[in-house]
């Protein structure tokens, strides 16, 4: 009899941020919106940046944040692959890792920094 | 029924049906938001990036603690889908778009005949992509067949998935599945569970502009984003009990109408 095969460490990391990423963030979206329970939605037909809805308090900051939080799990992933093939030596998943993450974290800073101007 | 419940119930139908069959949904949510909430069309696309995050997030969470997903194939093909991603819009104004609305209008439609096919195929032997593998294995001994293989042209393709997707409004899914399950032999289940897992990164590296700017209303896309979680969560949870014979033939049809949309598209119609 073979001993079971223990589950895959990589595995293992990258679903953290997956399960309680998407947790935290869902958890912080419901609180918004029952926090606005009982007003119309209106639909903006102007853009409406994510950055001022959260800063401008109340109900849909909380929302804007939940969402923030929703679109930087797959940063969050793409760090946790970094970590887990860096601590089993898997060189070549470890590069494409990083530079999913580069890429990432580029496509994050740049459009932020434009708005700053 | 108050817009609340409407963002969610589409959402819900978005989610399950792009998590079953690795999508994301966008197909569905970009006509959901404009044609049945009159949303401007880039406001819809920046609100459908976050939905396919959503999605993936959902399907994902459940599919690689499984063991469903193949991280590792699926790390090393989204370096490829996000560099093409983000290139989209420098190819943009290079490219005519009816010359590649037609291109990929018969790769299109060449996938839903090669997948059709197999449809068909009455007791057709084992093939290697129908044999069970298990994706979290490293490389090695043991290892997935279509992970040992040379992975240089998938990539390159990948780029030019993330790419088309990107300049076409179509989720980048419609690419990766079958070019994991035909071009690279992986099975279907796997396919789809990695395809589900890659679409996120992709969806991110497009979505972050969008939210910056302002195109995505979050009281529009929070109740939709929580319908689209749900849906993919519970997909995902019952995507073991779906026959890949069905997977596979709803897949040929959704293939077979992007194929139908994108050649309409070449000829000069919407």
């Amino acid at each position: 009899m073979t001993a079971p095969t223990p589950p895959d460490p990589v595995r293992t990391l990258v679903a953290l941020p997956l399960r309680y990423g998407t947790l935290v963030a869902v958890a912080v979206i419901l609180i918004g919106l029952a926090a606005s329970l009982g007003q119309p939605v209106e639909i903006e037909r102007e853009p409406v940046p994510l950055l001022e809805a959260a800063a401008a308090g109340g109900a849909s900051a909380i929302t804007a944040i939940g969402l923030l939080l929703l679109c930087l799990v797959p940063l969050a992933v793409s760090l946790a692959a970094v970590a887990a093939f860096a601590r089993r030596g898997e060189r070549r998943y470890l590069a494409s890792s990083l530079l999913v993450t580069a890429l990432l974290a580029a496509s994050l800073i740049v459009p932020a920094l434009l708005l700053a101007r | 029924m108050p817009t609340d419940l409407l963002l969610v119930l589409g959402g819900v139908g978005a989610g399950a049906f792009g998590g079953l069959l690795g999508l994301g949904g966008g197909i569905l949510i970009v006509p959901i938001l404009t044609l049945g909430f009159g949303l401007p069309l880039t406001a819809a696309v920046g609100t459908s990036l976050v939905c396919v995050i959503a999605t993936s997030a959902g399907a994902a969470a459940v599919n690689v603690q499984a063991g469903r997903a193949d991280v590792r194939l699926g790390m090393l093909l989204a370096a490829g889908t996000v560099i093409g991603a983000l290139t989209g819009s420098l190819v943009a104004g290079l490219l005519p778009e009816r010359l590649l609305a037609g291109l990929f209008a018969l790769l299109m439609t060449y996938t839903a005949a090669s997948l059709g096919r197999r449809l068909f195929e009455r007791g057709r032997p084992a093939t290697r992509e129908d044999e069970p593998v298990d994706p979290t294995l490293p490389d090695g001994p043991g290892a997935p067949a279509y992970r040992s293989r040379h992975l240089g042209p998938p990539v390159a393709a990948s780029v030019l998935a993330g790419n088309v997707s990107g300049l076409l409004g179509v989720g980048g899914g419609i690419v990766m599945v079958p070019l994991q399950h035909i071009g690279m032999g992986a099975p279907l289940t796997t396919a789809v569970a990695t395809s589900n897992f890659m679409i996120g990164l992709t969806a991110a590296a497009g979505a972050y502009a969008y939210l910056f700017r302002g195109d995505v209303d979050p009281r529009l896309a929070a109740p939709m984003v929580l319908g689209v979680v749900a849906g993919a969560w519970l997909q995902a949870r019952v995507a073991d009990r779906v026959p890949v014979r069905v997977l596979r033939a709803v897949f040929v049809l959704v293939v077979a109408y992007v194929a139908v949309e994108m050649g309409a598209r070449a000829l000069g119609g919407s």
